[in-house]
This record gives structure tokens, C-alpha cells and sequence, in this order.
């Protein structure tokens, strides 16, 4: 088996890191706990962990700041753990660095499938891979193609854009701003609506059912998440 | 401490009421009247002097020195009086057309023309006077009446205050500021629109001491009149004379004034009682809204805190000892029961946003089968979802909606026909652009909804007579559905379905499409 990741949760009530503790452990993780944001920021520096688990209601910091100091001295990917009503500090979060965000309360496999995915492409974080593919898709980053089922998928430059924005780092999630900034410039922010015309082309172009999409999933108020698949 | 209403100043036109009455005008060609009038009887007692005698000349004169008394004041009349009695002592008494002393039958005459004179002056100024206090009492109560009349139509505090800025400014010929007191009862003189201190004293003084005050030599407002009510001052009425010379008010209109301000009192607390009244009643009903979304919250929350309590601790404390399949059923329970009162948790805390007004609408272009999409995943952990069937069109408008506030609907919606809707019959979601609207449908092949109830499973706690008590609805999911559907100026309507089952029909508003191209 190969070495056991490291995750770090940064979390302020007794209970809830008790849980998680548990069904990390039973996962086979091995976990760090911290239940203020200077000690979980400590914890990082010494430990390096492969993940952590940020809870954004901490008593001594903000937990999008601790996000910002995080992403910005460790490469590693993030997780937040944010309240219900909170999209705001999750958008905030995300766009200080952290990959993804599941809101409590939350279901256990929930989690751990979120925790799963920002381990598996954790490595992008550092290294920018030439290319991606699952059983179906096939992007090569280099030479800017796409193949479906080995066929080749003839996309516009907007088009590719987007999807080779989200798939270089699968599982992440990318929010609006980040990427209307990205692919169509920063002066078009605020247009959501290409955005939303774009992803319907791209799922009509890539997905089995568009209605039904499985790699270029929606994360309703914030953004876009890549499912890389198996 | 705030004024309630604003005040409000206006300039005054034309009065009626008070201009001064026509006497002074032409007192001097009164006089001059005198010798027109005077030549006339001669000149007449001439024509007829071959057949009358002396008295009869007395008689013309008398006659002319009447009709002049008849118009004009004392002195003119006397003058007149004087005039004639010149005249006639001239061209009538012997010897004629010399200047003579009269004899003692003549003094009499000019004494008698004398009195005539005086005394019909004096009458007519009388019936003079009378005349002009009858109209002008009458131009008092039009105007009262006026006032009176058009403040029943005044419907607000605000209004109030313009209104009758404006028409006493109009009455009294001068610009008028009303004020009123904050709801504390307290006047806040400091917000008065006004030059100086000692303006903001005077009112202050009206209104604590109940009592008109004035101070003449002040410019600006200087005369201020308490708004009384019954109890107490409800506000100020501020005069400013400064167009007026001498700057005054005269006994009627401060008759005027004070009764119009006791009018504007009565508005004034007519009105502050109806607030009072309207607030009362909608504490009360918020009271009982409040007390019985307290009672039904406490029972739904309750019941699976009871369930997961009691589950709980059974697993807790003999959990080595129950079977696999009792120690699974358990834990089952446990998390159901959660679910559900996440699920309720959800709902109160967006009802009470929707209801409180606090909840901003984050409005976006949106795909609605992402919508779809999401509140089908989020169901996902609840099980059935294989039997909702997506059909939206692929050119259907993006919509222009609260993304979280249409998800959490369509999960309320898609959750309530999973859970009414019998076995493995499906669920249908289809929509169609209307306009520059969109209509959802989320349709089931459930019992439906007996037409009387059709409206009222919008209502709050409202649970339909098909439903069974325990099944894990709260009745509140479609209310917040509505009111969702509302904020959105949108609706949401319950419809029969051709062969059995509901439709409930979600209108939403559609984004502007992008005008620009996108691309490049």
C-alpha cells in the first residue's frame, strides 16, 4: 500500500473533529488535528500535510485568510468547511486558493469522496501535466486537443479555453469570476450568461447525456468543478 | 427624536378675506362729490323755481345731500351738507345771489339739512359694517369649511403637513411651517426649518405652554401656534408675515388660525390613532403567526430529535449486545431522522429570510436543467430519484433567478412528489419558454390535490386531507416554493394532470440574452 496521506483538519469544535478524526481514520488516513487557526497554520509548516480540512468559523482568524497564508507557503490542496448560507465566504475561499468546499452539515461519503479527488490530483497543484485523460476524454494540454473516445472533437479557441482551464486541475472547484477572468478577459467579470452558453456547448460536445453531465459539473451560486471520473 | 413630517412653506396669492374695505380709497373725491352735487339741486331749483316755493328747494337739497350721505362717510356728507347750504344761502334766500345771514327759519333748515346728513352717514356706515362682516364671515366659514373638507382627504402625516402648509399659507396670506411630534411625543425643534434660534425658541414655547405666541418685532416666523389634541401639543404651526405690512395678524385671522390649527390637530391624532390601531393589529397577528409556527415547528423538530435520541442511546449503551441488523435499523433511523430535520432547518430559515424581507436576491443568468440537475443530486441521498424524468429543450432562455432560492424550490417541489406520488410511477420535469418567462412543470402521478385545496396547500402548515400524519412533510415546503416564486415576480400555481396526478407549475423570468457575440 502505497504511503498514507497526511490530512490536517483545522476545526474549532470537539465534536466535529472527533468525527472526522474517525471516518478519516477508517479510510486509512492518518490525521492532524488543530483547533485554531495559529496551530493549524504551525501544524502545516511542521507536518506538511497532503490535505487540510478548513473549518471557516475559527475563533482566532478568518478562516479565508488562513486559506490565503496556506496556499500561499504550502502546496496543498485545501477543503473548506464552511455553514450553510455561507457562498459568499465559500466563493471568498476558493478564490484565496482552497480547491473545493463541502457545507455542513454534510454526509460522510460526501466528504470523503471530495477528500479522495484533491488527493488524487493534488500533484497538478505543482506540476502542470501535459495532458488528462479517463476512459473517454483525452486532452492534450501541448498541442491543444481534445479527442472523444479517440475521435478527435473539433472545439473554438473559447471553447478549449475553458475546458483545458478546469481540467488542468480536476476536482477543483473554479468560481465564475475566476473563470470569465481567465477565458474571456477581465473586463467580462460580470457576463455569466457566456459562460453558461459556453458550458451548455461543451457538454453538448462532451458528455454522454448533456442533460445529465458528469465531468463538467455545476456548483450552484459559485462555479464549476472538473470531475475528472475514474 | 425626529419631526414626522416634513414642512412645507408656500407663498401666498390673491386673499379675499382681508382686503381692507373700499373707504379709504377715494375719501377725497367724497368731497369733491360735494360740488357736482351741489350745482345739480341748484340748477334743478332753478328749472322748477316758477312754481315752487323755498321749502320745496330745501327739499331737492335735502334730497342731494341724502344720496350722498348714502355712499360716503361722515365728513363728506357734512361737507356736502355744508356745500348745499352755502348754495342755497346764495342763489335762494333773499336777497338772491348775495351772501346773507340767514334768519332764524333758515338756521333751522341748515341745522335739520345738517342732522339728515349726519345721521344717514352714520346708518349707512352701520349697514356698511354689517354687510362687510356678514361676507366676511361668510369667506371665514367657506374657508373653514374648505379646509376642513380637504383635510379629510389627506391620508398621510406627511401629506398633512404640505397640505396645510400650503392652504393657511393661502388663508392667512403669509408662509406657514408645520411640525409635528416625533412618536415619542417630543417635539425636535433642532430639525425646524427655520433662520434663527429664536424662532426655534418661540415654537418651542407654543408648543410646551399650549398657547399662541407672537413676537412682533422678530423677523422671520414670529407668530407660533400650538397644535392642540386632546391630550397634548401634537405640533407647531409657525407664521411668517414677512410680505405683510405691518407685519400682523389681525383679530380674524387669528381666529382663523386658532381654529384651523384646532382641525389640524383633530387630523393629527385621527391619523396617529389609526397608525397605533393598524400596528396593533398586525403585532397581534404576527403574535398568532408567531405562536403557531412555534407550535408546529416545536412538533416537527421534536419528533426526530426523539427518534434520534432515543436511537441513539440505545445504540450507546447496549450496542455490543443488539444484533447487526437491529444495531444497522438503528443507525438507519438515525440518519433519516436527520435528513429530515435538516431538511425542515433548510426551510424555516429560508422561510423566515423570505418573510423577514432580509433575503437579497442574487440574480443570474441561469440554466435551469443545471438547476435541475443540482436539486436531482441533492435528492440523490433520499432515493427515488431514478423516476425523475428531465425533458427541457435545449434552446430554452437562461433564466434570470436567485440560484440557491429556484434550487432549494425545485428540491421542495421534486422532494414532495417523490414523496406523495406512489411506487415507481415517474416524475416529469419539463419546461417551455413563454415569452420572456419560463414555465417549469413538476408533474406526478400521485392522488392530486382536491380542487378546494389547490390554494391552500401554498399556506403555511397547511398539510392536505391526502396526506398521513409522520410522513416527514412540515407544510411548509411549498409555502416557501411561493413565496420563492414571488420574490422572483414569478408564480407558482398547483394544476390538475390529465390523468391523474399534480402539476405544479413554476413561471420564472427569463435573462436578456447576450447581445454581443461571445465568441473571440
Amino acid at each position: 500500500m502505497a504511503l498514507q496521506s497526511l490530512i490536517l483538519m483545522i476545526e474549532d469544535e470537539p465534536a466535529m473533529r472527533r468525527t472526522l478524526r474517525l471516518a478519516l481514520q477508517d479510510e486509512g488516513y492518518a490525521t492532524l488535528e488543530a483547533a485554531t487557526a495559529e496551530d493549524g497554520l504551525f501544524q502545516a509548516s511542521l507536518r506538511s500535510p497532503n490535505l487540510v480540512l478548513l473549518d471557516l468559523g475559527l475563533p482566532d482568524t478568518d478562516g479565508i485568510e488562513v486559506a490565503r497564508l496556506l496556499r500561499r507557503t504550502h502546496q496543498v490542496p485545501i477543503i473548506v468547511i464552511s455553514a450553510r448560507d455561507g457562498e459568499d465566504q465559500q466563493i471568498q475561499a476558493l478564490d484565496a486558493g482552497a480547491n473545493d468546499y463541502v457545507q455542513k452539515p454534510f454526509r460522510q461519503g460526501e466528504l470523503l469522496a471530495r477528500v479522495r479527488a484533491a488527493l488524487r490530483f493534488s500533484r497538478y497543484i505543482t506540476v502542470p501535466s501535459e495532458s488528462f485523460h479517463n476512459g473517454r476524454l483525452r486532452i492534450e494540454f501541448s498541442r491543444q486537443e481534445v479527442f472523444l473516445d479517440g475521435e478527435k472533437v473539433a472545439l473554438t479557441p473559447k471553447q478549449y479555453k475553458l475546458l483545458a482551464l478546469l481540467a488542468r486541475e480536476p476536482g477543483r472547484v473554479l468560481t465564475h469570476q475566476v473563470i470569465l477572468r481567465e477565458v474571456w478577459g477581465a473586463t467580462h467579470v460580470n457576463q455569466i450568461q457566456y459562460l453558461r452558453v459556453f458550458m451548455k456547448q461543451l457538454r453538448e460536445k462532451l458528455e454522454a447525456d448533456p442533460t445529465r453531465p458528469t465531468m463538467l459539473a455545476t456548483v450552484v451560486r459559485v462555479g464549476y468543478r472538473f470531475n475528472p471520473g475514474d | 427624536m425626529s419631526i414626522e413630517s416634513a414642512s412645507a412653506r408656500f407663498q401666498t396669492r390673491e386673499l379675499p378675506l382681508w382686503r381692507s374695505g373700499p373707504g379709504l380709497r377715494s375719501s377725497l373725491t367724497h368731497y369733491l362729490a360735494a360740488f357736482p352735487l351741489a350745482a345739480a339741486s341748484t340748477l334743478i331749483s332753478q328749472l322748477i323755481s316758477a312754481h315752487a316755493q323755498l321749502a320745496d328747494f330745501v327739499m331737492v337739497y335735502l334730497l342731494g345731500v341724502m344720496a350722498l350721505a348714502m355712499r360716503s362717510g361722515l365728513g363728506p356728507s357734512l361737507f356736502a351738507a355744508c356745500v348745499s347750504i352755502l348754495s342755497f344761502d346764495y342763489f335762494f334766500i333773499p336777497p338772491k345771489r348775495e351772501w346773507a345771514w340767514p334768519d332764524s327759519a333758515s338756521v333751522l333748515t341748515f341745522v335739520g339739512m345738517l342732522i339728515v346728513a349726519g345721521v344717514i352717514s352714520g346708518l349707512n356706515r352701520d349697514m356698511r359694517r354689517e354687510r362687510e362682516a356678514a361676507q366676511r364671515n361668510e369667506a371665514f366659514a367657506k374657508a373653514l369649511y374648505r379646509f376642513s373638507s380637504e383635510l379629510a382627504d389627506v391620508s398621510s402625516l406627511q401629506q398633512l403637513g404640505t397640505f396645510a402648509a400650503r392652504r393657511l399659507g393661502e388663508l392667512l396670506d403669509a408662509e406657514v411651517l408645520v411640525a409635528f411630534c416625533a412618536s415619542d411625543g417630543e417635539l425636535d425643534v433642532g430639525s425646524l426649518e427655520v433662520g434663527s434660534d429664536e424662532e426655534r425658541g418661540l415654537a418651542l414655547a407654543a408648543w410646551s405652554s399650549s398657547e399662541r405666541v407672537e413676537s412682533p418685532s422678530l423677523l422671520g416666523y414670529n407668530v407660533w401656534c400650538p397644535l392642540l389634541g386632546s391630550h397634548r401639543s401634537v405640533g407647531v404651526l409657525g407664521l411668517s408675515l414677512k410680505r405683510r405690512t405691518p407685519p400682523q395678524v389681525s383679530p380674524e385671522q387669528r381666529e382663523l388660525l386658532e381654529t384651523c390649527a384646532r382641525l389640524l390637530a383633530g387630523a393629527v391624532e385621527r391619523m396617529l390613532l389609526a397608525a397605533a390601531a393598524r400596528r396593533a393589529e398586525l403585532q397581534a397577528e404576527t403574535e398568532h403567526t408567531r405562536s403557531s409556527l412555534l407550535a408546529a415547528v416545536s412538533h416537527d423538530l421534536r419528533t426526530p430529535l426523539a427518534s434520534i435520541l432515543t436511537a441513539a442511546t440505545t445504540v450507546a449503551k447496549q450496542g455490543s449486545q443488539l444484533t447487526p441488523a437491529a444495531q444497522h435499523e438503528l443507525m438507519s433511523t438515525i440518519v433519516d431522522e436527520t435528513e429530515r430535520l435538516n431538511h425542515l432547518v433548510a426551510n424555516l430559515l429560508s422561510m423566515t429570510k423570505l418573510e423577514s424581507g432580509e433575503l437579497l436576491l442574487k440574480r443570474q443568468p441561469e440554466e435551469l436543467s443545471e438547476l435541475v440537475n443540482a436539486a436531482v443530486s441533492a435528492l440523490a441521498s433520499r432515493g427515488g430519484t431514478e423516476r425523475i424524468r428531465v425533458s427541457i429543450p435545449s434552446d430554452l432562455p437562461l433564466l434570470d433567478v436567485d440560484s440557491l432560492l429556484i434550487e432549494q424550490t425545485l428540491i421542495n417541489l421534486l422532494e414532495n412528489a417523490l414523496r406523495y406520488a406512489p411506487g415507481a410511477t415517474p416524475i416529469d420535469v419539463e419546461a417551455r419558454g413563454v415569452d420572456d418567462e419560463v414555465q417549469v412543470r413538476v408533474c406526478d402521478r400521485g392522488p392530486g390535490i382536491l380542487p378546494h385545496e389547490r390554494e391552500k396547500v401554498f399556506e403555511k402548515f397547511f398539510r392536505g386531507s391526502g396526506t398521513r400524519h409522520g410522513d416527514g412533510g412540515a407544510g411548509l415546503g411549498l409555502t416557501i416554493c411561493r413565496a420563492a416564486a414571488r420574490a422572483h415576480q414569478g408564480k407558482l400555481k398547483a394544476l390538475e394532470r390529465s390523468g391523474g396526478g399534480t402539476c405544479m407549475e413554476l413561471t420564472l423570468p427569463c435573462a436578456a440574452t447576450p447581445s454581443e457575440t461571445v465568441e473571440e
